[in-house]
């Protein structure tokens, strides 16, 4: 699967890149619940 | 695209324990001490004394996985952001605590409003380049990198139009098409383009764009440059 700039793939990103900053903000908070208390 | 994922999760995830490490240190006064051999008059809370610096290390190898694994992807570009969002983020931190200091009943946290002013500075005035409809898209967008065999980019940074190439440059690419030396005389008229010619031109451009070296944009463009002698731009 070659990327390209498609609008499937551009959607797929944007959706890449939203969950991925969903997760590392629960991650973070996660991280910090767990470490810092 | 994994590490793109890894990176930003990363970074979002270093930026947060930062930030909460960050409010939990200014909750007892702004400074605390933790381990050596000395007597520590403010302690760290909890785990801050070693997840402050973990956090920033783990923050700037999050941008350079980020880095590595979205360069040759297209899609949001957001490598440029980190360092807006660090310093507006931890900079909202002391304005915050800078006008409304812990235990005290009225009044404000000078020192802690000047750090909140210079972070916000630090951070907000490179966003002023994003006043520029060209820097905007780099910033935040990027098309497919063409590969090197197709189109030569005309900078790392992503978003850049790519070089539009002389007939040299076009023979380097494409070593069956060198220039004769008429050729590089504008004065001695082209060779007549046959059928055959442009049927392998268009060959060629439509083998690469279905291999995804080249954008939509630019196969339109190069289609309608074979076809009519013009780019289309």
């Amino acid at each position: 699967m070659v990327p390209d700039s498609s609008t499937g793939w551009k959607a797929a990103m944007v959706v890449l890149h939203a969950v991925a900053i969903v997760v590392g903000l629960w991650a973070g908070l996660w991280a910090y619940s767990a470490l810092v208390s | 695209m994994v590490l793109a994922f890894l990176g930003l999760a990363l970074f979002v995830a270093s930026l947060t324990v930062l930030f909460l490490s960050m409010r939990a240190v200014m909750d007892i006064g702004g400074y605390c001490a933790s381990g050596g051999p000395y007597e520590i008059s403010a302690t760290c809370p909890g785990g801050t004394g070693w997840a402050v610096p973990l956090s920033i290390l783990l923050g700037i190898v999050a941008v350079f996985v980020y880095l590595l694994g979205s360069i040759r992807l297209p899609g949001p570009r957001l490598v440029l952001l980190a360092w807006p969002a660090l310093f507006l983020s931890l900079g909202w931190n002391f304005w915050a605590y800078g006008l409304n200091p812990p235990g005290v009943e009225d009044g404000l946290a000078w020192s802690w409003i000047i750090c909140g002013v210079l972070f916000w500075a630090m951070g907000g005035l490179p966003l002023l380049a994003l006043l520029s409809p060209a820097a905007f898209r780099a910033t935040f967008w990027a098309d497919a990198p063409s590969d090197s065999s197709a189109t030569v980019r005309g900078s790392f940074v992503a978003g850049m139009p790519p070089v539009r190439l002389t007939r040299a440059g076009r023979a380097a690419v494409h070593p069956g098409t060198s220039p004769s030396p008429a050729a590089a005389d504008p004065t001695t008229p082209p060779p007549p383009v046959t059928e055959d010619d442009v049927a392998g031109a268009l060959e060629r451009v439509a083998r690469l764009y279905a291999e995804g070296a080249l954008s939509d944009d630019e196969f339109r463009r190069a289609k309608a440059r074979i076809l009519g002698g013009d780019d289309g731009s």
